[in-house]
C-alpha cells in the first residue's frame, strides 16, 4: 500500500495483502519512468480507477499511497507521487482534475484528526499547484482545477504540494498529515474516481508513517468483503445472526448502506456465503 | 543579428565556434524529440543525454538540444513543464542553472529577445534576465520536472515564436555540465522548431574535436565559472 518513501518493512499486515495483489499486477505499457506514480486507469464502467506503478508494472486499484515532504531536498515540499495515464486512456480535447475532498489532517498516534480541532483556519495547510494553478486545502472539500489531457490521451502529471505553516508558526509541524482527493474528468462518459488518500510524511518516522497508513486502510477504505460484518474473513451464521438480530434497525449489519438493515442486507449476506475473496 | 552569445556565460560554445565553422561537422539530432533531460556523470563530469520517460531509457546518451512547448495546455498558454529530469546520480544534489540572455529565432539563427523565460522547482527560481539556479537531490526514480514559463518585455504576453535558452548543471564532486540547451515553442509549427533545433545543433554544439579542446580549456580555467555553494 505504500507508493515511495521510507521502508516499512514489517510495519503492517496489510502490507502483505498489498504484496499478494501485486501477483495480479499488470506490466503491460506502464512506464518505468513513472515507478512510484499514482496511475490511472478507466474501468469498464467508466469510472477511473487509482493504482500503484511499479517496477513490475501496474497495481489492482489502490486508494492509499505514501508521500514524502522533502523528497527531493526542499523541506515542506514534494512533487510526487505524480499521476500517469498511458496513451489512449482518456480522450484527446478533455480535462482531468482533482477535488481535494476534506481538510487536510494529521496524524496523532491513533487516527487522524484535523489541523484545525477548534475551527478557525490557524492550523497546517497543503497547497497543491500546477504551473499558473493553484488551490489549498481548507476548513471541509475545496474545488481543484484541471490539465489537459495530452496529445496521445495520456495525462502525465506531477503537482507540486507545498506544506504549509499553521498561522503564528515558523514551520510545518513534524507529523503525517492525510490529505484525501478524487479525480474528475470534464468528459462526460468518465466517471469521477473513488475517494483516494495522500498519507504524507513531513519529518516523522517510517514507523508512524505505516501505522497512519494502516489506519486509513482500516478506517476509510470501505471492506473488500462488507458482508464479513465480524471482520473475521468468513461469511457465516455469525454475519446472517448480525443482521437478523439487527431487523429494521442499522448500525454494522447495515451492510449496503441504506440506513436500515433489510431484505437487502440478507440477500448481500446470503450471496456472499464463504471465505471473503 | 546581435548574439546573445557574446554576451552569456556560453565561452566554450563561443570558443568552439570560433575555433571551426561547425556546422558541417555537427550531425543534427533528429531523434531528440521531445526527450527529457537525462543527468549522469562522465569521468568526473556531469553529462546530459536524452531520456524517455514513459520507457525509462536514455535514448541519447549526448543529447545537449532539447525541445519543449509552451502552451500545450490552452489554459496555460505561456507555460509549461517540460522538458523533465531524470538522473542516476542518487543523493547527489544537482543544481540546474539558468544563464542570462534568451535568444528569439530569426529564421536564420537567434538574436537576443527582450521576452524572458522563468523556471521554478519547489520554490526556487531562476530566469533569463538575470540568470539563477534551482537545486534537487536525486532520489530513485526522479522524474521532475520544473516549470517554465515564458513572459514578454514589461511582463506583458509574448509574442509567438522560439526561444533559446541555456542551461548547466552543477553538483559537488562533479565537473560542471557541458552547456545545453532547450528550444522553446510558443505558437509556432513543429517544422519551424525542428529548423531551430537543428540550428542549435549544427552551429552551437562543438564537433567531437572542439570537445576536446573545450575540455582543455576547461581544465586550464578557460571559460570556467564556479558558483559557490
Amino acid at each position: 500500500m505504500i507508493s515511495n518513501g521510507e521502508s516499512l518493512e514489517g510495519a503492517c499486515g496489510h502490507l502483505v495483502l498489498a504484496v499478494a495483489a501485486a501477483i495480479a499486477f499488470d506490466s503491460s505499457a506502464w512506464a518505468q519512468g513513472h515507478v512510484s506514480d499514482i496511475g490511472l486507469r478507466v474501468s469498464t464502467t467508466g469510472q477511473i480507477t487509482t493504482h500503484l506503478i511499479t517496477t513490475g508494472g501496474i497495481s489492482p486499484e489502490q486508494r492509499v499511497f505514501a508521500a514524502t515532504f522533502g523528497d527531493t531536498g526542499i523541506s515542506g515540499f514534494t512533487a510526487n507521487p505524480g499521476f500517469d495515464a498511458i496513451a489512449a486512456t482518456f480522450a484527446v480535447g478533455y480535462r482531468i482534475g482533482f477535488n481535494i475532498r476534506s481538510a487536510l489532517s494529521v496524524w496523532n498516534g491513533g487516527q487522524f484528526e484535523a489541523t484545525d480541532p477548534a475551527g478557525p483556519l490557524v492550523g497546517e495547510r497543503l497547497k497543491l499547484s500546477f504551473l499558473t494553478a493553484n488551490v489549498t486545502s481548507g476548513a471541509g472539500s475545496v474545488p481543484g482545477f484541471s490539465l489537459a489531457v495530452q496529445s496521445d490521451g495520456g495525462w502525465h502529471r506531477h503537482l507540486s504540494f507545498y506544506l504549509l505553516a499553521g498561522t503564528g508558526t515558523p514551520a510545518p509541524d513534524s507529523g503525517v498529515y492525510l490529505l484525501e482527493l478524487e479525480l474528475w474528468s470534464t468528459d462526460p462518459a468518465v466517471q469521477q474516481s473513488a475517494p483516494f488518500w495522500l498519507v504524507m510524511n513531513h519529518v516523522s518516522s517510517a514507523e508512524q508513517q505505516a501505522a497512519a497508513t494502516a489506519w486509513v486502510i482500516d478506517n476509510l477504505l470501505p471492506s473488500p468483503c462488507p458482508a464479513d460484518i465480524q471482520g473475521d474473513g468468513v461469511v457465516d451464521g455469525t454475519d446472517l445472526a448480525f443482521v437478523l438480530g439487527a431487523w429494521g434497525g442499522s448500525g454494522a449489519a447495515d451492510v449496503n448502506g441504506s440506513g436500515v438493515v433489510d431484505g437487502s442486507d440478507l440477500t448481500i449476506v446470503l450471496g456472499a456465503w464463504g471465505a471473503c475473496q | 543579428m546581435g548574439s546573445i552569445f557574446s554576451v552569456s556565460s556560453l565561452a566554450i560554445a563561443v570558443g568552439a565556434i570560433s575555433i571551426c565553422s561547425v556546422g558541417a561537422l555537427a550531425v543534427p539530432n533528429e531523434e531528440g524529440g521531445h526527450n527529457d533531460i537525462w543527468v549522469t556523470s562522465s569521468n568526473g563530469q556531469l553529462v546530459t543525454g536524452g531520456w524517455d520517460d514513459t520507457t525509462g531509457e536514455v535514448t541519447n546518451p549526448t543529447q545537449r538540444v532539447f525541445e519543449a512547448d509552451f502552451g500545450a495546455d490552452p489554459f496555460f498558454p505561456f507555460s509549461g513543464d517540460e522538458p523533465g529530469i531524470g538522473s542516476d546520480l542518487i543523493g547527489s544534489t544537482l543544481y540546474l542553472t539558468i544563464s542570462a540572455g534568451l535568444g528569439a529565432w530569426t529564421g536564420t539563427g537567434f538574436e537576443l529577445s527582450t521576452s524572458m523565460v522563468s523556471m521554478s522547482y519547489g520554490g526556487q527560481s531562476g530566469d533569463t534576465a538575470s540568470g539563477g539556479f534551482f537545486n534537487f537531490l536525486v532520489t530513485q526514480g526522479l522524474d521532475l520536472h520544473a516549470e517554465f514559463a515564458l513572459s514578454g518585455p514589461g511582463g506583458e504576453d509574448p509574442s509567438s515564436g522560439l526561444y533559446l535558452a541555456t542551461f548547466r548543471f552543477e553538483s559537488a564532486g562533479f565537473a560542471d555540465s557541458a552547456p545545453l540547451w532547450v528550444v522553446f515553442n510558443l505558437g509556432m509549427s513543429e517544422a519551424d522548431h525542428e529548423a531551430a533545433v537543428v540550428w542549435v545543433e549544427s552551429n552551437l554544439l562543438p564537433a567531437p574535436g572542439v570537445m576536446a579542446i573545450a575540455a582543455l580549456s576547461a581544465i586550464t580555467g578557460a571559460g570556467s565559472r564556479s558558483r559557490r555553494r
